[in-house]
């Protein structure tokens, strides 16, 4: 068994009287790609969001390699090696691809120093989210898909040993979605550890190695992905219990 | 590109004859548009290039002054001693106010400047023992000719100027330029990026502070006079606030070319028509507001209006 690297005890978010994630107890293992699954609204964003940070938790505690890390703001998640995008992708309006990207050189893990050295560390980023060409391009110019990239190319320039990916492949179509996936695939193959949400079902089975589903701010199940496509409780959770139960008695 | 050092050298040597070709009120003239420059440069660090509208910038001018009239007085302190005490004020008070004011954000953050601007020309006001209040202070003049006066407080806002463009430059590519530029652009996301937005909000207010305190000290020696409605002014900052819009916010010189414009036209209207003065500069901003808003150097350059600092500032957001 590899070390576990992020765990979450009764980690709990409330907004006034509606539970956003409630008592979730999670492990991310070394070099793993968990992937979370759920529909809309069980929590999926709000959990990342936990872990780097961004939101404060209502309850329950968060470790990062043995270091507690709830209640820590998000610069120093940050610095410890945790990176995240976002769903609605959030670039610097009014500099270039290549400024956006560069401010993961500089601030993230590694911290390099020197901007000029930070834009050389960028080049080699760029190329791998396919996005070399487009250095010198306003952000604002990009389209959809490249802002995607361009969201991911800023969270791997920070060097971080953990990933984590709020829905990268929602709005692409099928090969670019089949480039991501591949990514993901590498950067794994690479060494880091991958917390991935996805909606595209077909990309996120065959991606991750674990899948942990969410509803209602729940956890109703955790297993690889044969498992999880089998598990009536997630069937019901997606589907309704009366396709579930008509499919149980089909069974 | 390779033509930019050239010219620079070339203002420079021009800006370095002044004194010795116009007459003093050209000078002093000059010496007023330097001083503008540096305190349009100035805001700009914290509003174009960081996009917080610090509309209380005056409260570190006044600061500077009346650290520099009471030193100089009250002390008996030589003049660069009274600067260096009116420095460590401004960036004091900055640290201090920014711990608590850069939680804020759009409006509330340019209201609450304006507040403690306000605040602080009540505090010397009231404090009359020691700033002589409402009465205003006397500061010991430079002695000397005019002429060896006027040329020395030309140079020092010359050199004042120098450096806070050399600053402004750095910040154009340095790694906290990147960071303030990152938290204008999207604080959250800036955050999230490993950058510590508290701690660069503040260096980039006080070096804002501190060059606007400088300014302020170097001010009251000139002027060797001083009251609470004039270096508390908030018409200053307006007007700073202009001067970023004629010339381009977040760009390194866009706040000295507004300075430039603006004092000019300010000059010669004020001399000739002074019951129209304020609506043709009401019409100036207005005609740079709808066909160049953001600024003249976006003309040339990559540039970001003031406008976009207002829209920032209306949605409650540092995104453009």
């Amino acid at each position: 068994m590899s070390a576990i690297i992020l765990s979450g005890r009764g980690i709990s978010k409330t907004f006034g009287a509606l539970r956003a994630v409630w008592k979730v107890d999670f492990e991310v293992k070394q070099g793993e790609i968990l992937g979370i699954i759920g529909p809309n609204g069980a929590g999926k964003t709000t959990l990342l969001s936990m872990v780097n940070g961004t939101l404060a938790l209502t309850r329950g505690e968060i470790f990062f390699k043995g270091q507690r890390i709830s209640g820590l703001k998000p610069f120093r998640i940050a610095e410890l090696g945790i990176s995240r995008t976002f769903q609605i992708v959030k670039p610097f309006p009014g500099m270039t691809v290549l400024e956006n990207v560069s401010i993961g050189a500089l601030f993230g893990k590694d911290k390099i120093r020197d901007a000029r050295q930070a834009r050389e560390k960028t080049r080699s980023i760029l190329s791998k989210v396919n996005l070399q060409g487009r250095e010198d391009e306003a952000v604002e110019n990009l389209n959809i898909s490249e802002r995607k990239r361009l969201e991911l190319a800023r969270a791997l320039a920070m060097d971080p040993e953990l990933l984590l990916l709020d829905e990268v492949m929602a709005g692409l179509n099928p090969s670019e979605i089949q480039f991501v996936m591949d990514l993901i695939k590498q950067l794994n193959r690479e060494g880091r550890t991958i917390l991935v949400i996805e909606h595209v079902m077909k990309a996120i089975m065959g991606i991750s190695q674990r899948i942990l589903v969410l509803h209602h701010g729940e956890k109703i199940a955790e297993g690889n992905p044969a498992e999880i496509r089998d598990n009536p409780d997630v069937i019901s959770a997606y589907l309704g219990q009366r396709y579930s139960r008509m499919r149980g008695s089909h069974a | 590109m390779k033509r930019s050092p050239l010219i620079l050298a070339g203002l420079l040597v021009l800006f370095a004859l002044v004194p010795f070709l116009l007459s003093g009120f050209w000078v002093r003239l000059v010496t007023y548009i330097f001083m503008f420059s540096v305190l349009a440069s100035a805001l700009n660090i914290i509003t174009g290039f960081t996009g917080y509208a610090a509309f209380g910038n005056m409260v570190f001018f006044g600061l500077g002054a009346y650290t520099t009239a009471v030193l100089m007085t009250k002390a008996r302190l030589p003049f660069p001693l009274a600067l260096a005490g009116a420095a460590a004020v401004a960036l004091v008070v900055c640290v201090l106010l920014g711990l608590i004011l850069l939680r804020l954000k759009g409006h509330y953050f340019a209201l609450a400047t304006l507040g403690a601007a306000e605040a602080m020309r009540q505090v010397v006001d009231n404090l009359t023992g020691l700033t002589g209040g409402g009465q205003g202070i006397t500061l010991p003049p430079l002695r000397g000719k005019p002429f060896l006066v006027n040329t020395t407080f030309y140079f020092l806002m010359l050199v004042l100027l120098i450096l806070i463009l050399f600053v402004a430059w750095r910040l154009s590519k340095n790694r906290l330029g990147y960071a303030l530029k990152a938290i204008r652009a999207n604080e959250e996301a800036a955050g999230v990026m490993g950058i510590d937005t508290t701690r660069y909000k503040i260096v980039s207010w006080c070096l804002s502070a501190l060059f606007t305190g400088v300014a302020g000290s170097v001010y009251a020696y000139w002027f060797s006079y001083i009251d609470p409605p004039t270096v508390f002014d908030v018409m200053w900052v307006v007007k700073m606030f202009v001067i970023i819009l004629i010339g381009g916010a977040g760009t390194v010189f866009g706040p000295v070319i507004g300075a430039f414009i603006l004092e000019t036209i300010s000059e010669l209207v004020w001399s000739r028509f002074i019951n129209l003065h304020l609506g043709i500069l009401g019409t100036i901003i207005i005609l740079v507001v709808l066909f160049m808003p953001n600024g003249l150097l976006s003309l040339v350059g990559q540039g970001r209006g003031l406008k976009d600092v207002l829209r920032s500032i209306r949605t409650g957001e540092n995104r453009i």
